[in-house]
């Protein structure tokens, strides 16, 4: 039963959180009115400086979040340090004990009200595609206008581009050597499949311009793959001879 | 919008209320006590 009715006590100073501090600074305002008719600056900026540390402390209460009370405590303290300063005249040090008291009052005054669980971070944005990526979307666009056009010469050098992209997939260290290929006979192919669509006649050397790309693309699979055996000739050089050395 | 959790598992305590009104009694000796403290140090500016 007390249960119930503590329960319910916590759900409504939940709903009304924060809205509590504003009236403890209430006297404030009247004072900073008062000492601006009466000229009196330090107090007008001290009385400011509190019941706005209390305006602010009551929104970071509304939040809700966990840790949100802790932060509305400290701003209380400040709040009401500068205003027993600047406004009520209280020296240097006693501003400190009132401070002090606010941080400790605000602390107990939110004890137990439940606090929600920080936002988590937004997922990170997904990774532009990589050039091997990129490169394979553009051919899959040329392969598909090369299947609607019906020229197998087209599809020919298209598959051969696979290939190289095949094996730079499996050895993305070797794209430097390729970036060269990707960028230019990529890029040219692509401009002569979107005048192929375009309904344009194809030129007498187009033929032999298309199995001169794909013998080029065949070349670089070798070269890759010559790169690769030559690594692997080193590879077991070096290993023979530190064995050798070690004496097994 | 976020869903409220409890910040601790265990229920709170019945001396909670308790709790509260030493809070709401220390912000009144604190930062009321300043509020009127500052108000009538207003109402002495007038006369200055």
């Amino acid at each position: 039963m007390l249960r119930d009715l503590l329960g319910g006590w916590i759900g409504l100073r939940s709903r009304w959180r924060g809205y509590g501090l504003p009236i403890f600074a209430s006297p404030l305002l009247p004072a900073g009115l008062i000492a601006a008719i009466g000229g009196d600056e330090r107090i007008v900026l001290g009385s400011a400086l509190g019941f706005g540390a209390s305006l602010l402390a009551a929104r970071v209460l509304r939040r809700g979040r966990q840790g949100d009370a802790n932060r509305a405590s400290w701003v209380m303290a400040a709040g009401t340090g500068l205003a027993a300063h600047f406004a009520a005249g209280l020296g240097t040090v006693f501003p400190f004990v009132m401070a002090g008291g606010a941080l400790l009052g605000t602390r107990l005054m939110y004890q137990a009200l439940p606090e929600a669980a920080p936002p988590s971070p937004p997922p990170p944005p997904p990774p532009p595609p990589g050039p091997i990526e990129e490169s394979r979307a553009r051919l899959a666009r040329i392969e598909s206008v090369a299947d609607r056009i019906a020229d197998p010469r087209l599809r020919n050098v298209a598959d051969a581009m696979e290939g190289v992209l095949d094996d730079l997939t499996a050895r993305p260290d070797r794209l430097p050597m390729a970036r060269r290929f990707l960028t230019v006979q990529l890029d040219g192919l692509e401009r002569i499949t979107a005048r192929l669509e375009a309904g344009a006649t194809p030129p007498a050397n187009l033929p032999s311009l298309l199995d001169e790309l794909q013998r080029t693309a065949g070349d670089l699979r070798q070269k890759l793959q010559r790169e690769e055996s030559e690594a692997l000739e080193i590879q077991v050089k070096v290993l023979a001879d530190r064995l050798r050395e070690e004496g097994y | 919008m976020d869903r409220p959790v409890a910040t601790t598992p265990n229920p709170p305590s019945l001396a909670t209320p308790l709790v509260w009104a030493w809070g709401g009694l220390l912000l009144t000796a604190t930062l009321w006590l300043t509020g009127i403290i500052a108000l009538f140090n207003s109402l002495g500016s007038l006369f200055h």
